[in-house]
């Protein structure tokens, strides 16, 4: 995305004395530190550290047939399963056991097919009629794995998904901190005289 | 950091603690510093830095954001007193703020008056099988210098309507510049016969008091606000409470009860403070303002022998007659791009179906107002986005891509008072501080599905009239969730149909006032924070009356 005006935070840590307030300048150093361990979380493209590698490449694939890479980057290029082991370590820490017993159900359902060791491993023809089956039959584990592949998708980048913005840039969603008028096709001619309509 | 004004020994009383800082707390804590009392505020939230406002939907909703954490406040609901309440897991059910400035931290920010009708509706439409509804004790006419007031020293931006109830006073700042959906509510609106109007919203458009304008960032919903535009109390009342030199904010103090003496009168509020210390409060007086699911939970976990079912609890009616608003999307997508995601929730609303109507054959009365289909975060984890779309796979993939072509006509509407809707003590869940969760019970009145219902009809006449390409309808009910906790501490001039009276004084106890969302009798149409807020303002002015008298 190229931005012409600045980012959420950049704004907001660069911007203090402009607006001006004790609470804008509140904010400023903390969001400073936000963005430099935000880089830093970035850098990091280690070991999975919550999830099993098998569990990683199942939810990998999981979350790359809920929104498929195609000509667009999908959920996997968007760095979703790294937010998952994060999540899944922290804030999520609640949601894990039964993602995880999900996971494994899922895995089981793969070995039934006989025809891979892994759901990973699947042709996504097959992966797909497994994902209906379980949409269908384990409907709480695929609403908590989905949420999770969207919370990934469409979260700032700094939880370990959205990476390069790609969740946002897929919805059209721009993180900018300032907008003006007019904000969208309809309300084009609502914000000043209209050119076309003289003195009226 | 910020600087603390004063600082109150704990054994020394003081004239009031406020239990909460948000929309009636930050109010009535300004009003009584002002006014010349000492007062602590006791909040169980923090008091906010930069950190806890992101606009991070992630932290909010699910990590250790504005709304707590699930482990920390956990909560259950269910649908009649014979089912087993399930606890909240993913989302939380109960949706409140706990910081500083409470739910006006992240509110929408719609800011609509009750209107006269609102406030004598059992005269005039009589009984209603299964439900409480009853007259207020107070009129419009008696509560408007107050709305006023909310005007201009809180900040609401707007213009007068052709549906408004009388106003005393122009509004401070104009309405917030118009949005697409604004404008194609407007027109479909006018097209099929109706008369729209600019939504008036507690966000500045132009500075005001001090603050300054907004600034479109959006995601006002779910979100506090970065720059002060949005007037929570955080912005508008607790820094003037402070200037006062006469009021304490202690935030994280989580109450978990108020002790009262021989004589069944108030004399200190117990809380746990931020080093998970108990600690206690000597105040004369007691202000409870912690919200309607908060403030009845509180009450049940004071009682003593002179109040053996819950703090001024003798009418047996405290948790009782919860209501909510109904909320009911009407999703559609147009040919061009709206953008919704910039700037506030809603700029225009159709208030043509306030008046609840007997012809239609049920009781009601709403308004419509124009906004997001649903923020960023939400768009994507909506189950099932629009009835007939799939959950994911290559159309779901291509459905995302609609987003900013979407706008939602959301329908708010009435919500009756039923004894049985209610907030009790959870039997099993106990929250961080040892507290028994709040438990709700809530099955929406028949009444209110038909017309929300209805409302919805009229939504997807004026978006089809605006031109949309395609209209998704929200099922209506049952009611799983709510960000408006009204009812559960009723107003009234009888101590056998009431918890406090005209002054918000509980009837049972001379020196315990309770005001905050719990107080309304009715809930109006939706948007309750503007009344709950007239109220803090009439309580303080009563309330200062009654200490100087010395009736406290």
């Amino acid at each position: 995305m190229s931005h012409d005006l600045p980012s959420r935070r950049d704004f907001v840590a660069t911007s203090g004395s402009a607006l001006g307030g004790a609470w804008l300048a509140r904010l400023a150093p903390l969001l400073v530190a936000a963005q430099a361990c935000a880089r830093a979380s970035r850098d990091d493209t280690g070991a999975f550290v919550t999830l099993t590698a098998r569990e990683a490449a199942d939810f990998d694939a999981l979350a790359g047939r809920i929104v498929p890479s195609d000509d667009t980057p999908g959920a996997r290029e968007a760095g979703v399963t790294r937010f998952a082991d994060r999540a899944f370590g922290s804030f999520l820490a609640d949601l894990l056991p039964s993602v995880r017993a999900g996971l494994e159900r899922m895995h089981d359902r793969a070995l039934g097919t006989g025809l891979a060791p892994s759901f990973a491993d699947l042709p996504t023809e097959v992966q797909d009629q497994l994902i209906a089956q379980v949409e269908a039959e384990d409907g709480g584990f695929f609403f908590l794995a989905r949420s999770t592949v969207m919370l990934g998708l469409l979260s700032p980048s700094e939880h370990g998904g959205n990476q390069g913005g790609l969740g946002w840039e897929l919805i059209g969603f721009e993180d900018r901190f300032v907008y003006q008028p007019p904000f969208g096709y309809y309300d084009r001619d609502e914000h000043g005289p209209a050119p076309t309509r003289g003195g009226a | 950091m910020r600087q603390q004004s004063v600082r109150f020994s704990p054994s020394e009383p003081v004239d009031f603690v406020i239990v909460g800082s948000g929309a009636a707390g930050g109010v009535l804590a300004k009003e009584l510093a002002t006014n010349g009392f000492s007062v602590v505020v006791l909040e169980q939230g923090p008091y906010l830095t930069g950190a806890d406002v992101d606009h991070d939907e992630a932290r909010t909703y699910f990590g250790d954001g504005l709304l707590g954490t699930l482990r920390e406040h956990p909560h259950s609901w269910r649908r009649t007193e014979d089912e087993q309440a399930t606890p909240a897991s993913f989302l939380p059910s109960l949706i409140y703020a706990k910081a500083v400035g409470g739910s006006t931290l992240h509110f929408a920010a719609n800011y609509w008056r009750l209107r006269p009708v609102d406030f004598n509706e059992r005269s005039r439409v009589g009984a209603i099988p299964g439900s409480t509804l009853a007259d207020w004790p107070i009129t419009y006419e008696e509560l408007e210098p107050y709305y006023s007031k909310v005007d201009w020293e809180v900040g609401v931006s707007g213009a007068p309507g052709p549906r408004d109830a009388p106003r005393s006073r122009p509004y401070p700042v104009p309405p917030m510049p118009i949005k697409s959906s604004g404008v194609l509510l407007r027109d479909g609106a006018r097209r099929v016969g109706l008369t729209p109007q600019p939504a008036p919203l507690a966000i500045l458009s132009r500075p005001h008091n001090g603050r300054p304008p907004c600034i479109h960032c959006g995601l006002c919903w779910g979100q506090a606000c970065e720059v002060g535009a949005k007037s929570s109390t955080l912005v508008s009342m607790i820094p003037l409470a402070e200037r006062t030199g006469r009021c304490e904010i202690r935030d994280r103090s989580v109450v978990t009860r108020i002790d009262t003496d021989a004589t069944g009168r108030v004399t200190r509020v117990v809380y746990v403070d931020r080093e998970g210390v108990e600690q206690a409060q000597a105040a004369r007086a007691v202000v409870l303002a912690a919200n309607g699911a908060e403030t009845p939970r509180l009450l049940f976990l004071s009682g003593s022998s002179q109040h053996p079912d819950g703090l001024a609890n003798s009418s047996g009616l405290v948790g009782k007659n919860l209501m909510f608003n109904m909320y009911l999307d009407t999703w559609a997508r147009f040919p061009e791009r709206l953008n919704e995601y910039k700037s506030v929730v809603a700029t225009q609303i159709v208030l043509d179906f306030y008046d609840a109507d007997p012809a239609r054959g049920f009781y009601g009365g709403g308004g419509i107002d124009a906004r997001a289909s649903a923020s960023p975060l939400f768009w994507g984890m909506l189950d099932n986005p629009l009835d007939g779309m799939p959950g994911w796979g290559p159309a779901f993939k291509e459905q995302l891509r609609s987003y900013p072509y979407m706008m939602s006509a959301a329908c708010h509407s009435t919500s009756l008072p039923v004894e049985s809707n209610s907030v009790t003590l959870d039997p099993e869940l106990v929250d961080a501080w040892g507290r028994p969760g709040i438990r709700v019970t809530y099955d929406d009145h028949p009444d209110d599905l038909a017309f929300v219902r209805f409302l919805q009809d009229r939504a997807v006449e004026i978006l089809e009239a605006a031109g949309a390409e395609r209209v998704w309808r929200a099922p209506a009910g049952p009611s799983t969730a709510t960000a408006h906790m009204l009812g559960t501490c009723r107003m009234g001039d009888d101590p056998r149909s009431s918890v406090v009276d005209r002054r918000h004084r509980a009837h049972d106890v001379p020196n315990l006032f309770i005001c905050d969302g719990s107080s309304m009798v009715t809930g109006g149409r939706g948007q309750p924070t503007m009344t709950i807020q007239a109220l803090a303002f009439r309580a303080a002015d009563h309330i200062t009356e009654m200490a100087r008298r010395g009736e406290i």
